[in-house]
């Protein structure tokens, strides 16, 4: 049986046309839904900058910020995803099971709390620390520990997730002022944000893009195992190291605009690879257009679900994906 | 292209594995190394593909010292086939073997037509042609085994070191194995050296043969003058009987507790004992 796959400009122009579509999506419906001709003028006046003074307007001009965040959010979530599940070889890796975002989250809810920081621009450099730290120290534990270490490795990303969000709940609740604007840090929500502060992030994300971006060649030689990797001429330790950093960087630069997601960064990758194959430098690229295709259809599926009120996307992407986890875990168990 | 190692040790942490060894991989030629379990045999190819660092002593390449030479100059130079590679889920044979085009590739160096052509010739080398868009995962092991060779030597190296290629294979796999790497030594003049299980496999495929025990080589040359009753009595710590024949074929009959001893000639041989192999040498 002979195996064909997909051209991967047909990958790409597939990913852009969903992507699109997705977008369109996100700024037509909501508790108040556009059609599709007041959104396209909308979207003109927006760019002559003739604003017609309806109040299309300001609904559009705030839902183009939340589809500009999720967008980013979820480009970001689902590289950083695909990354680490080349890195550690382990189907189960995303920046939310491994710790990562939660990681970051508390450090980013600590500074607010202890040192007053609240600025995005802060939150990056916070969200980046905390989740470096949690990435060693998951990495570390796996690595010492007997057996399995795909199993030991989420195990523990789980075990610091609980323990972190729990913290993370204590500093909020003895803080009344701050649990109202900031309970985005405990499940992720790209509303009732200004897209400006994207541009806080953009050194960090547009370097770390640009490392896991260009990393294909490193992942496909590290998915062959460590002994291989270094016969092809791979520096193991090095390519792995600057890979873990540009991983951990776009997860932290989400979770500093949209707080912890779960699940994306999990669950990208592995649709994208029953399209495009074991192929890093295909798996990529894909995962860049897939996440945010996900996380606008989900926040516009929010929006929707239990009219008048939203329900978070960090708490949609949980539902939606805790059911894939489970039948991966299975796979991944069985086999 | 020389590959040697002087006086070299090597260690897993503080248990010492291997240790002053000195070893020449005559070139162009099949080199196997043998010996019982955890005598390092595996540990010292280990070494000699640089994925271990020594403890003491160098191993040479080309006269220079291959832990001061780049990763990746020593990646075209030096190909190898690890004892249990990773197949990543769903691959297809012809994009297992472009894999080994890594280190030919940079951030400017991407892909082009000679890769093409390279990764071609090497699954026409390993008759695996056929197989280029089949996944890996459903090969057989004789199958799989040909494929992770074309992969090596996607990598164009002149020398191919391979960490027990027939270990898990049954003997028609094993023959089909081996019968490529002589192969690749006759036609194209690829030096090989391989940690072999099976010593008259070893004896009727390789021209050089490396016996070790506890880390050290008790003997190496011909296999004819390397394959005695003493010398694997000395290796292994059995006693049997080798016979050689004039093609060259090689019988080690190992003598159990069960079976006669030394000149006291049994009528009938239990048919299990005897070890023969006939391929294509």
């Amino acid at each position: 049986m002979t195996r064909t796959r997909l051209p991967t400009g047909a990958v790409v122009l597939l990913g852009v046309a969903a992507l699109a579509v997705a977008a369109c999506l996100s700024l037509a419906i909501g508790s108040r839904s556009l059609s599709p001709g007041a959104v396209l003028d909308g979207l003109t006046a927006l760019v002559t900058g003739e604003a017609s003074g309806s109040s299309a307007d300001g609904i559009l001009s705030a839902r183009l910020d939340r589809t500009l965040i999720g967008l980013v959010v979820g480009l970001a979530v689902a590289l950083s995803g695909a990354a680490m599940q080349g890195l550690t070889r382990n189907p189960l890796a995303d920046p939310g099971i491994l710790g990562v975002n939660s990681g970051a989250a508390l450090a980013v809810v600590l500074g607010l709390q202890f040192a007053g920081i609240s600025t995005v621009g802060g939150y990056l450099w916070l969200a980046l620390l905390g989740g470096l730290v949690t990435a060693v120290l998951v990495y570390a534990v796996a690595s010492v520990s007997q057996g399995d270490q795909s199993l030991t490795m989420v195990l523990t990303g789980a075990a610091v997730t609980a323990g972190v969000t729990s913290v993370i709940a204590g500093v909020l609740v003895s803080n009344q002022g701050a649990l109202q604007s900031f309970r985005f840090w405990q499940v992720g929500s790209v509303a009732g944000r200004d897209a400006v502060i994207i541009a806080d992030v953009l050194p960090l994300l547009v370097v770390s893009l640009l490392i896991v971006g260009l990393s294909g060649p490193v992942l496909n030689a590290a998915a062959l195992g460590e002994d291989l990797e270094r016969a092809l001429g791979q520096r193991v330790h090095l390519a792995r190291f600057v890979v873990a950093v540009g991983a951990v960087g776009l997860a932290a630069s989400a979770v500093a605009l949209a707080g912890p997601i779960a699940f994306v960064g999990l669950v990208v990758p592995h649709v994208v690879r029953l399209v495009t194959g074991p192929d890093y430098r295909r798996i990529l690229p894909g995962s860049a257009l897939v996440g945010p295709v996900l996380i606008l259809l989900t926040d516009t599926l929010g929006r929707v679900v239990t009219p008048p009120s939203e329900i978070q996307v960090g708490i949609m992407t949980a539902v939606l994906g805790a059911p894939v986890l489970i039948l991966l875990i299975r796979r991944a168990v069985l086999r | 292209m020389t590959l040697q190692s002087r006086n070299l040790s090597l260690a897993y942490g503080k248990r010492v594995v291997v240790e002053g060894l000195d070893l020449d991989v005559p070139e162009g030629r099949v080199t196997a190394i043998v010996g019982p379990n955890g005598c390092g045999k595996s540990t010292a190819l280990r070494g000699l593909a640089r994925l271990l660092r020594p403890t003491a002593g160098q191993v040479l390449l080309d006269g220079t010292d291959i832990h001061s030479l780049p990763t990746r100059t020593v990646a075209r130079r030096v190909g190898l086939l690890p004892q249990s590679p990773i197949v990543p889920e769903g691959i297809t044979v012809a994009e297992l073997v472009a894999r080994g085009r890594h280190p030919h590739h940079g951030l400017l160096r991407q892909w082009t037509r000679d890769d093409d052509r390279i990764v071609a010739e090497s699954l026409e080398r390993t008759h695996t042609t056929d197989l280029a868009g089949r996944p890996v995962d459903q090969l057989s092991g004789g199958q799989r085994q040909r494929v992770w060779i074309a992969m090596a030597l996607a990598q164009r190296t002149g020398l191919l070191l391979l960490d027990e290629p027939t270990s898990f294979l049954d003997i028609a796999h094993q023959v089909e194995v081996l019968d490529l790497v002589r192969d690749l030594s006759v036609e194209d003049g690829t030096t090989v050296v391989m940690v072999l299980h099976d010593l008259p496999l070893a004896a009727r495929y390789a021209d050089h043969l490396i016996a070790m025990r506890d880390g050290a080589i008790v003997a190496e040359g011909r296999p004819r003058d390397v394959v005695t009753a003493d010398t694997v009595c000395d290796v292994f710590g059995i006693t049997c009987r080798v016979r050689w024949e004039h093609a060259g074929d090689v019988s080690v009959i190992p003598l159990g507790r069960h079976l006669p001893t030394h000149g006291q000639e049994s009528p009938e041989e239990p048919p299990h004992a005897r070890v023969r192999v006939a391929g294509r040498p």
